[in-house]
């Protein structure tokens, strides 16, 4: 029990946490831009799957990790474009539309990653990204470790909850997409092209979380295996229910799940009375207690879910 | 007639309400011929001839009895969780459940499978059918609960109950019930007793298919032929009509989630007991998705879930041979599997104007006959 409650302890449970919580913060907040405009984006999960794939791929070809996040992004936004077609054009039901894209994804990615590098036993290995100690800031005790001594993604990662917010509620991009996702027949009244605002924060979600996804392959494993995503995206769609559609909330989702993620690696190692598997539960769980509204109330975009047409 | 039952049944025959037309079963048949066109530009893509591709992925299912037998095999789970989707999304509700719900049943099933193996089968079989109907009625009724009482997406509650299972489901094999040898997370074989006995020799395919082809008849009387049926659909068709109407829509929202948590339940018992024998982490991975697909290429309805449901275990087998025969990755299925869900639907919302279309054509057909038959009288008529 000592050895583990010493402050090398925090340091490596906690930087763990941080880089742990970027790929469902990436994800998470691409979630909040298409739910706030009234779609739900389940499949978030099969884009992140993609990504990672996608990073692989362009990192592997161009012997750039920022290509590589690139070609994720890029391909976020495609497998989005596919899924805004069906869900705000021809206004198929958004949940099952999430899943085939998950489904989708799972095939896509593990045929051509078989087409392209064959069955092979050893991983492929590309570029990725290192740690970048940022300097003056990395050499502080405790704080130094934890917060600066990331790889870039996880420093843009944590940029975007300010960036979203600014967005989001400070500029007439980020009102139109309220108001889509609240009253879509009061927006269409003032002249917001609602469709395409959806649309367009659908393709956000893809490359955001087609940049989650890369995260995981270019700056965690630095590989792609088959199903790697493995529930990140169900869990970047609970931090934003839990974080109640906002960026500081999703923030703060994201910061708990990576924290119980981090710490449930340790107890399979340290051993401890608590299974493991209940942490992994926990953010699924936590989501549901959100949902029920007995600790506040959570109140989702009113438009969520419903397409609309003229 | 009372007028109660008047205004359920005004609801029901309202314009829209879908009946059956020749896009019932054109819809699904277009979709999967245009899924497998848009995989062979894949196969294409890779340099591998899609003809010879399909030739293994459809006909090496029919080579021999055990081949045939498999696909019923991987079809029994997937029509259960499939009736499962079906008898929800008839209540309106979108239970993403399934997939958990079955583990839940799973868990069950083996639980009881290894602690009564050794009574006579018919007991044993009995009560780990029983232990599995209530650990996915169980695992159906916490987000029907908490749908009724407090609002919460029945979708995302299901979603996040799945993790919850497989996590459950993972600790069980590792601690509690990992088996006596230790050496791998999956516990023991549960008695002999308790095992689903072979409907034909040589072959996996064991009793659970007939179990699911009598609760697929079951849930269609229940849904169609019933007063009970008659209220979950009415609660689904219009929620506001059928509380106006006097029905109380939480009560049968929770009934209608344990009913289809129960089913696909059942998928876990006959995964257990029919084919693993045990429990290991990652089994049976994806069915309850899987039965998703089945109940929406069959049009939501007991019958069509049993056709689609064998369709997609044809699919799974069959890759696995279009796998060894030609070498393209299995795989390729999901993306078939993907585009015949999305195809699905968008044909469906195409539905009403192609219908409208035919309808049209069809009464400008009538007409002109009229027309002609009328003229064709006066015409007569002059002669004479």
């Amino acid at each position: 029990m000592n050895d583990i409650m010493n402050a090398a302890f925090f340091v490596a449970l906690l930087s763990a946490a941080l880089r742990l919580s970027v790929p469902i913060l990436f994800a998470a907040l691409g979630g909040m831009f298409s739910e706030r405009s009234g779609v739900v984006n389940i499949g978030l999960e099969g884009i992140m799957l993609t990504g990672a794939f996608a990073g692989v791929v362009g990192s592997y070809f161009t012997g750039s990790q920022w290509l590589g996040a690139l070609v994720a992004m890029l391909s976020g936004i495609a497998l989005a474009a596919l899924f805004a077609l069906i869900t705000v054009k021809v206004q198929i039901n958004q949940i099952v539309s999430g899943i085939a894209i998950n489904l989708l994804a799972v095939g896509l990615t593990s045929f051509f990653f078989r087409a392209l590098f064959g069955i092979t036993t050893t991983p492929i290995t590309v570029n990725a990204f290192s740690p970048v100690s940022l300097p003056g800031l990395s050499t502080l005790p405790f704080v130094g470790e934890v917060l600066f001594s990331q790889t870039a993604l996880v420093y843009i990662a944590f940029l975007l909850v300010p960036v979203s917010w600014f967005i989001l509620y400070k500029t007439s991009w980020g009102l139109s997409i309220r108001t889509v996702g609240e009253h879509p027949t009061a927006a269409d009244t003032v002249g917001i092209p609602v469709n395409r605002v959806r649309t367009l924060c659908v393709l956000a979600s893809g490359a955001l979380a087609g940049l989650g996804g890369a995260f995981l392959s270019l700056g965690q494993f630095n590989m792609f295996v088959d199903n790697m995503i493995s529930g990140r995206g169900f869990i970047a769609v609970a931090a934003v229910i839990f974080g109640r559609w906002n960026p500081k909330g999703i923030l703060i989702a994201s910061l708990i799940f990576g924290v119980a993620d981090a710490l449930q690696i340790r107890l399979q190692t340290a051993g401890i009375g608590i299974p493991y598997q209940f942490l992994l539960m926990f953010p699924y769980l936590l989501t549901v207690v959100a949902l029920t509204g007995i600790v506040g109330k959570t109140v989702a975009p009113k438009a969520l879910g419903k397409a609309y047409a003229k | 007639m009372s007028a109660l039952d008047k205004r359920i049944r005004d609801a029901f025959l309202k314009p829209g309400a879908r009946r059956w037309s020749v896009y019932s079963l054109l819809v699904p048949i277009v979709s999967v011929l245009l899924a497998l066109v848009l995989g062979s530009v894949l196969l294409l893509f890779i340099g591998i001839n899609p003809l010879e591709a399909y030739w293994y992925l459809i006909f090496s299912n029919f080579s021999n009895t055990y081949n045939i037998a498999e696909v019923l095999v991987k079809a029994t789970p997937i029509a259960l969780t499939g009736l499962a989707f079906t008898f929800a999304f008839r209540t309106g509700l979108f239970n993403i459940g399934g997939e958990g719900q079955m583990f839940a049943g799973a868990m069950a099933a083996v639980f009881v499978g290894l602690k009564t193996g050794h009574l006579p089968p018919f007991v044993t079989i009995g009560l780990c059918l029983a232990a599995a109907i209530v650990a996915g009625g169980i695992w159906g009724f916490i987000p029907g609960v908490l749908k009724g009482v407090f609002g919460s997406s029945e979708i995302i509650v299901t979603i996040m109950f799945n993790y919850v299972a497989v996590y459950l489901l993972s600790f069980l094999v590792d601690k509690p019930l990992r088996e006596a040898a230790g050496f791998y997370p999956q516990t023991d074989m549960i008695g002999e007793n308790a095992f689903l006995p072979f409907l034909i020799q040589n072959t996996r395919l064991h009793i659970g298919l007939v179990v699911a082809i009598i609760l697929s008849i079951l849930v269609y009387v229940v849904l169609w032929k019933t007063p009970l049926g008659f209220r979950l659909r009415a609660v689904g068709y219009n929620p506001d009509g059928a509380e106006y109407a006097g029905i109380n829509i939480r009560r049968n929202m929770i009934l209608a989630m344990v009913i289809s948590g129960a089913l696909a339940g059942v998928a876990g018992f006959t995964e257990i007991n029919g084919i693993h024998h045990r429990m290991m982490d990652n089994f049976s991975r994806n069915v309850g998705f899987d039965g998703i697909a089945a109940s929406l290429l069959g049009g939501a309805t007991p019958g069509g879930v049993f056709v689609s449901s064998i369709l997609l275990g044809m699919l799974q087998t069959g890759a696995s041979a279009m796998q060894r025969g030609v070498g393209v990755p299995a795989n390729i299925v999901s993306i078939i599997q993907a585009l015949i869900i999305i195809l699905v639907l968008a044909g469906n919302m195409m539905r009403p104007k192609l219908e409208l279309r035919l309808k049209v054509k069809r009464q400008e057909r009538e007409e002109r006959e009229a027309r002609q038959e009328s003229q064709g009288h006066q015409e007569g008529g002059i002669d004479a």
